[in-house]
């Protein structure tokens, strides 16, 4: 049998106008053979000379219509690399004539089925341009416009398909978008195409520093799944993505992230599972959950009676305090008892504690003291457990915090210490009433005789305050 | 500090934060201005862990005045602290879009001062970047949770997307690692939210989906014609494995959200072990396995008619070695075969193997003839899961086998299932398809 060959290199119209020709003349689809355009060692001139000669005339002219569906399907998969693809749009055409106009629904014909997968295959490589397009800036000359321009490798030549949608999303600044297979080009108002580019020019785009910064800090490696990776981001791809350049230092770094992370993780505290108070004083002495206990003397625990009412939380224990192994018995330790006195609290009927109770400090020039160092984040949160359990045991009806650090601890949030003083504050799980003032270091430490004056005043009212709240608490009690 | 270090920090910090979506929204472009939106959203790339890369998701500041134990930006951690300007985050959003490295931003923030505060800076960032710069491309915001009313009404104005996390499924889990949260206070941001979505798409009703470019559609909202707020709707997030909550606890919250505040997607987010970690979080990192069945069983909820209360079994959790549909049709055996030329779409759906995609197909294609076992091959459903459960035209060899005890272990020794376990469950995230 006679096949006739007809090679389509200006794409779906030439296919279309040929293929209207063949199907009104009734040439089946084993008697047509379409070749691809582009496949240039294929070209055999007996098979062209072949093909001009069989239909010296004019084109049969007559309608021929076909479902929608497959018009779309077909200006798609013309832009399908295979060679096959004209072949196989021509026998769903004839099929689509002689068998049924419902063809295409047929999803498990062989035929509709390679379609559809072509057909995906061309949108999965548009969605693919429309993501991995990276433009440069090009750099700006002398009275010219801001503009850009990118290269990318597709397999199919989708170019055509693509770049609408750059047109539509990039619209105000000129564009070019370079490929293999063809290159588009936007001026601001019209979109054109032309010859192709084999090879990426060398990329000098400054922002993609911190583009791979953000690539970089947005991988989490904990998790590694680099086959998900590659379906999704092929290799093919790759050339055209400036943050793929890291991707091995990714992976080979992320096992000392892991243990970097590992290491960092911040310990607390484990109080054995007891109110007995003076267990827990015990088990403390021995508590390493954060790194103060190595340039500490010794922890100092909380003290007073188990049925205190009132528990008063200071931030940490000093250099005396330090040494001599109870709270508040240094220099802050004076201004605080004779704030105690004035309000008419005996210090012996209160437990008194810290929110952290191990002495963090620096070495002082020397002769001096150690110096004093606010504890951080993770040291406060080393120890909590410890003041967590002391409060359970004692229950007591009042709590005054000094200074930001109890209060921040106790409140789980950072305080203004402004905002928070000389309020109750009875929403806080830990004690029906809190109350917040200065820390009595604060006092000692005080620029002016005014805002000295200011905070002493706060601590002795709010102690006050505090055994008022006690007694009421007592009064009322049944 | 310079930008490309608050960067590392603030997208560190960011990344726990499993939404990544950019869908959901058609707008045009600024005929003056830079970007729009298509509806499907665009990954990117995608990193070594697998996951999209679609916006530039940052934080605003990861300095915050909260101590929640599971977060890596709580007060009492050591992490780096790092705040941007607005400029700043407007800036790097559009130099970031104009390369086309992204779909827009994605911008939350740990809480400065106050909650509405927290809210006016990161409204600050998308106003800039909808009236300044003309930016039409896609921006998601996190509302905090207590955000005023009028804050969330301006979030919404700006923003494509809004979510409000619950982080944890009930009271009682947050009270023991985000003791600042409650589900009351999620419960109110969402509702709000529910309602001005509910109420812009009411009054956008029978126009087009596709949105006009920012400027002239807040026009129509002020002029109180057209209403814009949030047109990708909201989302949530909950963080699984951190405490001891049940699989089925964490669908039955799933289940409400969906039913009564419409959200879009829940995202669920196996604990990860974070730097500068509370050490009393759990030590080991739960399975991304469960993560993954759980997405599984929240497609089932929200695409193949399943409800929550029927995906678990006594132990009140997911199967790890079943997706969730086989380990419900080997509970239900006396539901199957389920005849493929015949059945009705519900019943096809819930056949293991089978998707929503080619429950569709098999209904079209079986208008003109009946499908065999081949056909069902053809339509690339997973044989070796679904054979058991289906007849079709011609003999099925393996139908028997269902009353099998053993059934469920053979499925569950099945290399297809491994494969699709370990590295797919962020495209399954996007597709659903089991």
């Amino acid at each position: 049998m006679f096949v006739h060959e007809v090679r389509i290199t200006a794409g779906f119209d030439e296919f279309r106008d040929r293929a209207r020709d063949y199907i009104l003349r009734g040439l089946a689809p084993d008697q047509v053979r379409f070749l691809a355009g582009e496949s240039e060692q294929e070209m055999d001139l007996l098979a062209s000379l072949r093909n001009e000669t069989a239909f010296d005339g004019p084109a049969k002219q007559g309608k021929l219509t076909v479902p929608p569906a497959y018009l779309k399907l077909a200006k798609t998969i013309a832009h399908h690399a295979s060679p096959r693809r004209w072949d196989l749009l021509y026998r769903i055409l004839w099929r689509l004539q002689k068998e049924s106009r419902q063809l295409l629904e047929l999803a498990i014909d062989d035929d509709v089925r390679e379609a559809t997968l072509m057909q995906k295959a061309i949108h999965r490589e548009i969605h693919k341009v429309h993501a991995f397009v990276r433009f440069e800036k090009v750099p700006n000359q002398e009275g010219e416009d801001e503009s850009y321009f990118a290269w990318i490798e597709t397999e199919h030549p989708v170019i055509e398909l693509a770049a609408p949608f750059f047109a539509r999303r990039f619209g105000d600044r000129r564009w070019s978008i370079l490929t293999p297979h063809g290159s588009a080009f936007w001026d601001g108002e019209n979109l054109t195409f032309g010859e192709g580019v084999a090879t990426p020019p060398p990329r000098a785009e400054s922002l993609d520093d911190l583009w791979k910064a953000y690539y970089r800090s947005s991988f989490n490696p904990a998790r590694i799944k680099m086959k998900a990776m590659r379906a999704e981001m092929p290799l093919k791809y790759w050339k055209a993505l400036p943050e793929t350049e890291i991707i091995n230092e990714l992976i080979r770094t992320a096992p000392d992230r892991l243990s970097q992370m590992a290491e960092r993780q911040n310990r607390r505290a484990e109080p054995p599972e007891t109110k007995d108070l003076e267990h827990l004083k015990f088990a403390a002495r021995s508590c390493q959950a954060c790194p103060l206990f190595d340039s500490a003397t010794q922890t100092v625990f909380g003290e007073g009676p188990a049925t205190s009412r009132l528990m008063i939380i200071g931030e940490q224990p000093g250099d005396h305090e330090d040494q001599v192994g109870r709270p508040f018995v240094g220099p802050a330790g004076e201004v605080f008892d004779r704030a105690m006195k004035k309000a008419g609290i005996a210090r012996s009927s209160a437990y008194i504690t810290n929110s952290v109770k191990h002495f963090k400090w620096k070495p002082g020039p020397p002769g001096k003291l150690r110096l004093h160092q606010k504890p951080s984040g993770s040291e406060m949160h080393a120890c909590r457990p410890w003041l967590e359990r002391e409060i359970e045991a004692i229950r007591p009806d009042v709590i005054v915090c000094m200074g930001q650090t109890a209060a921040t601890v106790l409140f789980g949030r950072a305080v203004r210490l402004a905002d928070e003083v000389g309020k109750i504050h009875t929403h806080l799980p830990w004690a029906p009433r809190i109350l917040v003032t200065y820390h009595p270091s604060a006092i000692l430490r005080a620029m002016t005789e005014e805002s000295k004056q200011t905070m002493l005043n706060s601590l002795e009212t709010t102690l006050a305050l505090a055994r008022e709240c006690v007694e009421s608490e007592v009064l009322t009690e049944p | 500090m310079e930008i490309k270090r608050k960067l590392e920090i603030l997208a560190d910090a960011a990344k726990y934060d499993a939404s990544c979506s950019s869908s959901g929204t058609q707008r045009k472009r600024d005929p003056k201005g830079l970007g729009n939106a298509e509806g499907m959203g665009i990954c990117h790339s995608y990193t070594p862990d697998g996951r999209c890369v679609s916006l530039l998701k940052i934080l605003f500041t990861n300095n915050c005045i909260y101590d929640c134990r599971f977060c890596i930006n709580r007060l009492s951690s050591d992490t780096p602290r790092a705040k941007f300007t607005v400029d700043e985050v407007v800036w790097l959003t559009m130099e970031f879009y104009r390369r086309n490295y992204i779909e827009g931003l994605f911008l939350s923030s740990g809480i400065l001062q106050s909650v509405d505060y927290t809210m006016e800076q990161i409204t600050e960032v998308a106003r800039r970047l909808r009236e300044d710069e003309r930016f039409g491309g896609y921006i998601h915001l996190k509302v905090v949770p207590g955000a005023s009313q009028e804050m969330i009404e301006r979030a919404g104005l700006y923003a494509d997307r809004v979510s409000a996390n619950i982080e944890l499924p009930r009271q009682t889990d947050l009270d023991q690692i985000a003791t600042a949260k409650t589900v009351s206070s999620v419960f109110d941001s969402m509702e709000r939210i529910r309602e001005k979505v509910a109420e812009s798409k009411e009054s956008r009703k029978g126009t087009s989906l596709t949105l006009k470019p920012w400027s002239e559609a807040k026009a129509e909202t002020t002029a109180k014609k057209k209403l814009i707020f949030a047109p990708a709707g909201q989302t949530t997030q909950m963080i699984v494995g951190a405490t001891n909550a049940s699989d089925q606890i964490i669908l039955d919250r799933s289940q409400q959200l969906y039913d009564d505040f419409k959200l879009r997607r829940v995202y669920y987010s196996a604990y990860s072990p974070i730097p500068n970690a509370d050490a009393t979080l759990p030590v080991e990192r739960p399975s991304l396995i469960r993560e993954n069945r759980l997405y599984q069983a929240d497609w089932l909820i929200r695409f193949y008619g399943f409800r929550a209360d029927e995906l678990t079994d006594e132990s009140r959790h997911l199967d790890l070695e079943l997706d969730p549909k086989t380990a419900w049709a080997l509970r239900h055996r006396s539901f199957f075969p389920v005849d493929v030329n015949t059945a009705p779409k519900e019943s096809l759906l819930r056949i293991p193997g089978i998707g929503v995609r080619n429950v569709e197909r098999i209904l079209q294609v079986r208008r003109f003839r009946k499908l065999t076992l081949e056909d069902l091959r053809k339509l690339r459903i997973s044989i070796p899961r679904a054979k058991y459960f289906v007849t079709t035209a011609d003999h099925n060899p393996d139908v028997w086998k269902i009353d099998q005890l053993h059934l469920g272990d053979k499925l569950r020794s099945k290399k297809f299932e491994q494969l699709s376990l370990f590295d797919q469950s962020q495209s399954l995230a996007l597709t659903g398809e089991i």
